[in-house]
Protein backbone atom coordinates (compact mmCIF):
# COMPACT_ATOMS: atom_id res chain seq x y z
CA UNK A 1 0.00 0.00 0.00
CA UNK A 2 1.16 3.26 -0.44
CA UNK A 3 0.15 6.45 0.63
CA UNK A 4 -0.25 9.15 -0.88
CA UNK A 5 2.94 11.30 -0.16
CA UNK A 6 4.30 8.26 -1.66
CA UNK A 7 5.67 6.33 1.69
CA UNK A 8 5.75 2.53 1.34
CA UNK A 9 2.75 2.03 4.04
CA UNK A 10 2.11 -1.12 6.00
CA UNK A 11 -0.68 -0.58 7.80
CA UNK A 12 -3.43 1.84 8.85
CA UNK A 13 -6.39 2.64 11.34
CA UNK A 14 -8.59 4.98 11.39
CA UNK A 15 -10.91 6.57 14.18
CA UNK A 16 -13.41 9.58 14.11
CA UNK A 17 -14.78 11.27 17.70
CA UNK A 18 -16.31 14.25 18.44
CA UNK A 19 -13.46 16.48 19.52
CA UNK A 20 -13.93 16.97 23.31
CA UNK A 21 -11.39 16.07 26.10
CA UNK A 22 -13.04 13.40 27.45
CA UNK A 23 -12.45 11.27 24.53
CA UNK A 24 -8.24 11.76 25.45
CA UNK A 25 -7.90 8.86 27.27
CA UNK A 26 -10.45 6.73 24.42
CA UNK A 27 -7.81 8.21 21.34
CA UNK A 28 -4.69 6.90 23.87
CA UNK A 29 -5.94 3.24 23.92
CA UNK A 30 -6.98 3.01 20.08
CA UNK A 31 -3.43 4.11 19.54
CA UNK A 32 -2.34 1.77 21.95
CA UNK A 33 -4.09 -1.26 20.56
CA UNK A 34 -3.05 -0.21 16.61
CA UNK A 35 0.34 0.23 17.25
CA UNK A 36 0.58 -3.08 19.42
CA UNK A 37 -0.60 -4.70 16.30
CA UNK A 38 1.21 -2.72 14.07
CA UNK A 39 4.55 -3.25 15.74
CA UNK A 40 6.79 -4.75 18.18
CA UNK A 41 5.89 -4.18 21.77
CA UNK A 42 9.65 -2.54 22.43
CA UNK A 43 8.84 0.51 20.90
CA UNK A 44 8.15 2.87 23.57
CA UNK A 45 4.86 4.62 22.45
CA UNK A 46 4.71 7.68 25.09
CA UNK A 47 6.06 10.28 23.53
CA UNK A 48 4.08 10.08 20.15
CA UNK A 49 0.94 9.54 22.42
CA UNK A 50 2.05 12.17 25.01
CA UNK A 51 2.99 14.77 20.98
CA UNK A 52 -1.58 13.49 20.27
CA UNK A 53 -2.48 14.50 23.60
CA UNK A 54 -1.22 18.43 22.89
CA UNK A 55 -2.20 18.27 19.68
CA UNK A 56 -5.84 17.17 20.37
CA UNK A 57 -6.26 19.48 23.27
CA UNK A 58 -4.66 22.19 21.05
CA UNK A 59 -7.84 21.45 18.75
CA UNK A 60 -10.26 21.25 20.88
CA UNK A 61 -9.44 24.29 23.77
CA UNK A 62 -8.09 26.76 20.45
CA UNK A 63 -9.46 24.96 17.08
CA UNK A 64 -12.91 24.42 17.95
CA UNK A 65 -13.11 26.88 21.10
CA UNK A 66 -15.58 24.64 22.86
CA UNK A 67 -17.80 24.37 20.02
CA UNK A 68 -18.87 20.95 18.58
CA UNK A 69 -16.68 19.39 16.31
CA UNK A 70 -15.49 16.29 15.02
CA UNK A 71 -11.37 14.70 15.18
CA UNK A 72 -10.12 12.12 12.86
CA UNK A 73 -7.07 10.09 14.31
CA UNK A 74 -5.30 8.00 11.66
CA UNK A 75 -2.82 5.41 12.97
CA UNK A 76 -0.15 4.63 10.20
CA UNK A 77 2.70 2.38 10.55
CA UNK A 78 5.59 2.58 7.32
CA UNK A 79 8.73 0.95 6.85
CA UNK A 80 10.50 2.56 9.77
CA UNK A 81 8.15 5.15 11.32
CA UNK A 82 4.81 5.49 12.88
CA UNK A 83 2.63 8.11 12.01
CA UNK A 84 -0.50 9.47 13.43
CA UNK A 85 -2.48 12.12 11.55
CA UNK A 86 -5.05 14.11 12.54
CA UNK A 87 -7.58 16.17 10.82
CA UNK A 88 -10.19 18.44 12.10
CA UNK A 89 -12.65 20.81 10.50
CA UNK A 90 -11.85 23.99 13.02
CA UNK A 91 -10.48 27.48 11.45
CA UNK A 92 -7.15 26.69 9.96
CA UNK A 93 -4.50 26.51 11.95
CA UNK A 94 -0.55 26.07 11.61
CA UNK A 95 0.64 24.80 14.95
CA UNK A 96 4.16 24.14 13.34
CA UNK A 97 4.54 27.95 12.57
CA UNK A 98 3.82 28.64 16.92
CA UNK A 99 7.07 30.24 18.10
CA UNK A 100 8.80 28.60 21.27
CA UNK A 101 8.10 30.50 24.54
CA UNK A 102 10.70 31.49 26.88
CA UNK A 103 11.67 28.41 29.07
CA UNK A 104 13.55 30.59 30.98
CA UNK A 105 11.76 33.14 32.85
CA UNK A 106 10.14 33.07 36.16
CA UNK A 107 7.56 30.63 36.72
CA UNK A 108 4.71 33.47 37.47
CA UNK A 109 5.67 35.42 34.81
CA UNK A 110 5.13 32.67 31.98
CA UNK A 111 2.69 32.71 29.09
CA UNK A 112 -0.24 30.19 29.23
CA UNK A 113 0.47 29.51 25.14
CA UNK A 114 2.97 27.38 22.97
CA UNK A 115 4.27 25.10 25.58
CA UNK A 116 2.21 22.35 24.41
CA UNK A 117 3.52 22.98 20.58
CA UNK A 118 7.04 23.67 21.97
CA UNK A 119 7.05 19.83 23.41
CA UNK A 120 5.28 17.91 20.56
CA UNK A 121 8.26 19.47 18.32
CA UNK A 122 10.55 17.78 20.91
CA UNK A 123 8.58 14.73 21.15
CA UNK A 124 8.20 13.40 17.51
CA UNK A 125 10.96 13.24 14.84
CA UNK A 126 8.40 15.33 11.97
CA UNK A 127 5.66 17.36 12.40
CA UNK A 128 3.80 18.47 9.18
CA UNK A 129 0.73 21.12 8.39
CA UNK A 130 -1.39 21.25 5.98
CA UNK A 131 -4.86 23.07 5.48
CA UNK A 132 -7.10 20.81 4.11
CA UNK A 133 -8.38 21.58 0.56
CA UNK A 134 -12.17 21.79 2.01
CA UNK A 135 -11.47 23.68 4.89
CA UNK A 136 -9.95 22.36 8.04
CA UNK A 137 -6.38 21.39 9.25
CA UNK A 138 -4.35 18.13 8.87
CA UNK A 139 -1.64 17.56 11.17
CA UNK A 140 0.85 14.56 10.88
CA UNK A 141 2.95 13.36 13.93
CA UNK A 142 6.10 10.86 13.13
CA UNK A 143 7.95 9.02 14.99
CA UNK A 144 10.67 6.79 13.91
CA UNK A 145 10.34 3.26 15.15
CA UNK A 146 13.04 0.20 15.92
CA UNK A 147 11.61 -2.58 13.90
CA UNK A 148 8.68 -3.07 12.89
CA UNK A 149 6.64 -6.57 13.00
CA UNK A 150 6.23 -8.52 9.35
CA UNK A 151 3.82 -7.51 7.52
CA UNK A 152 0.29 -8.07 9.45
CA UNK A 153 -2.09 -5.61 10.07
CA UNK B 1 -6.61 9.14 36.17
CA UNK B 2 -6.42 9.13 40.22
CA UNK B 3 -5.07 11.29 41.98
CA UNK B 4 -4.87 10.29 46.15
CA UNK B 5 -3.75 12.20 49.34
CA UNK B 6 -2.10 11.64 52.05
CA UNK B 7 -0.22 13.71 55.01
CA UNK B 8 3.45 12.80 56.23
CA UNK B 9 5.07 14.87 59.32
CA UNK B 10 7.93 16.22 58.57
CA UNK B 11 9.78 19.50 60.10
CA UNK B 12 6.44 20.56 58.95
CA UNK B 13 3.18 18.96 58.13
CA UNK B 14 3.41 17.84 53.93
CA UNK B 15 0.56 17.09 52.30
CA UNK B 16 1.02 14.53 49.46
CA UNK B 17 -0.90 13.78 46.31
CA UNK B 18 -0.35 10.55 44.65
CA UNK B 19 -1.00 10.89 40.84
CA UNK B 20 -1.85 7.62 38.72
CA UNK B 21 -2.35 8.18 34.69
CA UNK B 22 -1.12 10.37 31.86
CA UNK B 23 -1.39 13.90 33.17
CA UNK B 24 -3.16 15.61 30.21
CA UNK B 25 -5.88 18.41 29.95
CA UNK B 26 -8.61 16.48 31.82
CA UNK B 27 -6.39 14.88 34.82
CA UNK B 28 -4.66 18.66 34.71
CA UNK B 29 -8.08 20.05 35.79
CA UNK B 30 -8.80 17.69 38.50
CA UNK B 31 -4.85 18.50 39.56
CA UNK B 32 -5.71 22.15 39.86
CA UNK B 33 -9.14 21.87 41.61
CA UNK B 34 -7.54 19.74 44.19
CA UNK B 35 -4.62 21.83 44.53
CA UNK B 36 -7.07 24.69 45.30
CA UNK B 37 -9.20 23.30 47.85
CA UNK B 38 -6.35 21.58 49.60
CA UNK B 39 -4.56 25.35 49.85
CA UNK B 40 -7.78 26.76 50.67
CA UNK B 41 -7.94 24.06 53.55
CA UNK B 42 -4.74 24.70 54.89
CA UNK B 43 -1.87 23.15 52.91
CA UNK B 44 1.11 25.03 53.08
CA UNK B 45 3.98 22.27 51.60
CA UNK B 46 2.82 19.95 48.96
CA UNK B 47 4.50 17.30 47.38
CA UNK B 48 4.05 15.29 44.33
CA UNK B 49 4.49 12.14 43.74
CA UNK B 50 4.78 11.11 40.06
CA UNK B 51 5.85 7.74 40.21
CA UNK B 52 2.78 6.73 37.94
CA UNK B 53 2.49 9.16 35.89
CA UNK B 54 3.51 8.20 32.55
CA UNK B 55 4.04 11.64 31.17
CA UNK B 56 2.98 14.90 31.70
CA UNK B 57 1.32 16.89 29.11
CA UNK B 58 1.54 21.14 28.57
CA UNK B 59 -1.73 21.39 31.25
CA UNK B 60 -0.23 19.28 33.41
CA UNK B 61 2.91 21.69 33.49
CA UNK B 62 0.26 24.46 33.71
CA UNK B 63 -1.63 23.00 36.88
CA UNK B 64 1.71 22.71 38.43
CA UNK B 65 2.27 26.55 37.61
CA UNK B 66 -0.74 27.83 38.95
CA UNK B 67 -0.07 25.63 42.28
CA UNK B 68 3.27 27.31 42.88
CA UNK B 69 2.16 30.66 42.47
CA UNK B 70 -1.08 30.09 44.96
CA UNK B 71 1.61 28.65 47.71
CA UNK B 72 4.10 31.40 46.78
CA UNK B 73 1.34 33.91 47.34
CA UNK B 74 0.55 32.23 50.76
CA UNK B 75 3.90 32.01 52.12
CA UNK B 76 4.72 35.08 54.06
CA UNK B 77 8.53 34.19 54.65
CA UNK B 78 9.82 34.87 50.88
CA UNK B 79 10.10 38.53 49.08
CA UNK B 80 9.89 38.47 45.39
CA UNK B 81 13.40 40.53 44.89
CA UNK B 82 15.12 37.45 46.76
CA UNK B 83 13.07 34.95 44.55
CA UNK B 84 13.72 36.18 41.08
CA UNK B 85 17.29 36.81 42.23
CA UNK B 86 17.83 33.44 42.81
CA UNK B 87 15.72 32.18 39.96
CA UNK B 88 18.08 34.54 37.28
CA UNK B 89 21.01 32.74 39.60
CA UNK B 90 19.72 29.31 38.91
CA UNK B 91 19.48 28.82 42.66
CA UNK B 92 15.69 28.93 43.76
CA UNK B 93 13.87 26.18 44.60
CA UNK B 94 10.80 26.28 45.38
CA UNK B 95 9.85 25.70 49.64
CA UNK B 96 6.30 24.53 49.22
CA UNK B 97 6.48 22.51 46.14
CA UNK B 98 8.15 19.80 45.35
CA UNK B 99 8.41 16.66 43.41
CA UNK B 100 8.58 12.38 44.02
CA UNK B 101 9.94 9.66 41.63
CA UNK B 102 8.91 11.44 38.40
CA UNK B 103 9.06 8.71 35.66
CA UNK B 104 11.71 8.96 32.35
CA UNK B 105 9.05 11.13 30.64
CA UNK B 106 8.03 13.14 33.10
CA UNK B 107 11.54 14.03 33.58
CA UNK B 108 11.79 15.12 30.14
CA UNK B 109 8.52 17.73 30.11
CA UNK B 110 9.85 19.21 33.30
CA UNK B 111 13.07 19.50 32.21
CA UNK B 112 11.96 20.83 28.62
CA UNK B 113 9.84 23.42 30.12
CA UNK B 114 12.70 24.45 32.67
CA UNK B 115 10.40 23.46 35.52
CA UNK B 116 12.98 21.43 37.03
CA UNK B 117 15.10 24.77 37.77
CA UNK B 118 12.74 25.55 40.10
CA UNK B 119 11.26 22.57 41.56
CA UNK B 120 13.30 19.55 43.51
CA UNK B 121 12.88 16.39 42.52
CA UNK B 122 13.53 13.62 45.14
CA UNK B 123 13.44 9.62 44.37
CA UNK B 124 12.27 8.42 48.20
CA UNK B 125 9.35 9.92 50.08
CA UNK B 126 11.47 10.59 53.45
CA UNK B 127 14.05 12.61 52.35
CA UNK B 128 11.05 14.04 49.79
CA UNK B 129 9.43 15.42 53.57
CA UNK B 130 12.53 16.21 54.99
CA UNK B 131 13.73 18.36 52.03
CA UNK B 132 10.61 20.59 53.53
Amino acid sequence: MTSGAGIAMRAEASLRLSADLGNLAAIRQFIREKAATFQDDDNDLEPILQAVDESVTNVVVHGYRGQPGAIEIEVRLAENSLAIRLRDQAPPFDPTAVPSPDVTSPLEKRPVGGLGVYLTRRLVDEMIYRPMPQGGNELTLVKRIVKPRGNQA
Amino acid sequence: MELTTTQEQGRVPVTVFHLKGELDAVFAEQLRRQGREAIASGTRYLLIDLAEVPYIASAGLRAFQEIFTLLREDSKDEGDKDVYQGLRDGTYKSPNLKLLNPTRHAVESLSAAGFDMFLEIHHNLRDAVAAF
